[in-house]
C-alpha cells in the first residue's frame, strides 16, 4: 500500500508544475486537488512551486532606455536608404573581371617580353632595360594601359631592329620596322 | 463578433499606411519585449538592440502581413529565433552560480550571502535577493528559461509557447517542469522566509 502511495506522489508531483499553471483539463484537475487535501508532503512542494514562481515574478522590469525609440526609427530610415541603394543596377562586379583580365594580358606580355630579352644577350638586355627605365619616369606610362601597350610595342620593334643589326634575324618580326 | 484581435487590427491598419498604428504596437510591447529578452539573454543593452531588430522585421513585413496566428505569437516568435541566433554566437550570459567574477584586479568568488540570516527589509537586500533570483534563472538552460519567461512573466498557454519555440504541447510542460525543479534547488533557502 505505501509502495502505491509513493507511486501515485510521484505522478502527481510531475503534474504539479501544469496544475500550477492551470493546464490539466478537468478530470486531472479533480484528482490533484484531491490527492493535495491528503498528502501534506505534495502539498509542501505545490507550496514551495507557488511561492518559487511569486519569487521569480516579482523580479524587476527593466525599462527601455530613454532614446529607445529615436534609435528604432533611426534603424528604420538606415534599413530604407539601404534599399533604395539595393534597387539600383548593380554594376560594381562589372569592373572586376574585366581588370583581372587585363591584368593577366598585362603580365603575359611583359613575362613574354623579359623572356625574350634574357634570352638575346647582355648588351641588348642593358639596352631595354633602360629604355624601360626611361619609360617608366615618363609621365603615366604604368598606369595608362594603352600607354603601356605602345611602350610594349616600341620595346618590341626596338628588340627586333636590334636583332637585324645584330644579323640575328634576317627579316622583321614586328611588322612595325619595314614601316618605317 | 470580433474575429481579430486587436493587434492583428493594428498591424492590418499599419499595412493600409496608418502609421500611428505601428506607434502603438511599439507602446503596447517595447516594455515586454525587451524584459522577455533580457531575462533569455542576460544584457540589457543587447536586449534592446534585439527588440529594436523584431520592431524592424515587423516594420519591413508589414506590406506582405498575413494574420495566419495570433499577432504576439508571431512577435515572440521572432524574438525567439533571435535569441537563440544570439546564444549561438556564444554572446548568452549563462552563468554558473558557482563561478568567479573576473574583473581587472582578479578574481572575486561570488557569494551568496546567507539569506535566511538577513530580514529582507532593507533595499540592498532585496537587491541581493532580485540578483540572486535572476542569476538563477538566467543559469537554467536557454529551452527552460524561454519557456519559465514566456509562461511566469508573459502569462503565455502551453499552446502558445509551444508554437513560439516550434515544440509539442508536452515538450513544454516537461521544459517547465524541470525549470521549476532546477529552481527549486537553487532558491529552496530562499522560499518560505520572502514570499510576503
Amino acid at each position: 500500500m505505501k509502495g502505491v502511495i509513493v507511486v501515485k506522489c510521484k505522478r502527481v508531483r510531475r503534474k504539479l508544475s501544469a496544475y500550477l499553471d492551470g493546464e490539466l483539463n478537468d478530470k486531472g484537475k479533480e484528482i490533484i486537488t484531491e490527492h493535495l487535501k491528503e498528502c501534506t508532503n505534495c502539498r509542501k512542494e505545490f507550496t514551495i512551486l507557488s511561492e518559487q514562481d511569486e519569487l521569480v515574478t516579482k523580479l524587476e522590469a527593466i525599462e527601455p532606455s530613454v532614446n529607445f525609440r529615436i534609435r528604432f526609427w533611426k534603424k528604420v530610415r538606415e534599413s530604407e536608404g539601404k534599399e533604395v541603394v539595393k534597387k539600383m543596377p548593380r554594376l560594381s562586379w562589372l569592373p572586376v573581371p574585366v581588370m583581372s583580365l587585363l591584368i593577366v594580358i598585362i603580365i603575359s606580355y611583359v613575362s613574354g617580353f623579359y623572356f625574350t630579352l634574357y634570352a638575346k644577350g647582355e648588351n641588348l638586355r642593358t639596352q631595354i632595360e633602360t629604355q624601360v627605365l626611361e619609360n617608366f619616369i615618363a609621365s603615366a606610362h604604368p598606369l595608362n594601359p594603352i600607354s603601356l601597350l605602345n611602350f610594349c610595342n616600341e620595346c618590341w620593334e626596338a628588340l627586333c631592329r636590334r636583332a637585324q643589326s645584330q644579323k640575328v634575324s634576317s627579316k622583321c618580326i614586328c611588322g612595325r620596322c619595314e614601316n618605317q | 463578433m470580433k474575429i481579430l484581435d486587436d493587434d492583428i487590427e493594428l498591424m492590418l491598419s499599419f499595412q493600409k499606411g496608418e502609421k500611428s498604428c505601428f506607434e502603438k504596437i511599439l507602446e503596447k510591447y517595447e516594455k515586454p519585449l525587451i524584459n522577455f529578452i533580457f531575462r533569455t539573454i542576460g544584457d540589457r543593452w543587447a536586449a534592446e538592440d534585439l527588440t529594436q531588430e523584431v520592431f524592424l522585421r515587423i516594420y519591413r513585413s508589414a506590406a506582405t502581413y498575413k494574420p495566419l496566428a495570433k499577432f504576439s505569437t508571431w512577435l515572440y516568435k521572432i524574438a525567439f529565433d533571435l535569441c537563440i541566433d544570439h546564444q549561438r554566437k556564444g554572446k548568452v550570459k549563462t552563468i554558473s552560480l558557482n563561478d568567479p567574477i573576473n574583473t581587472e584586479e582578479g578574481q572575486i568568488i561570488r557569494e551568496i550571502p546567507d539569506l535566511s540570516q538577513i530580514t529582507p527589509d532593507t533595499s540592498i537586500e532585496k537587491r541581493q535577493i532580485s540578483e540572486t533570483v535572476q542569476a538563477a534563472v538566467l543559469s537554467l538552460p536557454a529551452n527552460q528559461r524561454l519557456a519559465l519567461t514566456l509562461r511566469i512573466y508573459e502569462n503565455k498557454s502551453y499552446q502558445e509557447i509551444s508554437k513560439i519555440l516550434g515544440c509539442s504541447i508536452s515538450a513544454v510542460e516537461s521544459l517547465l517542469f524541470r525549470a521549476r525543479q532546477n529552481l527549486k534547488q537553487k532558491l529552496s533557502f530562499l522560499i518560505g522566509s520572502f514570499s510576503d
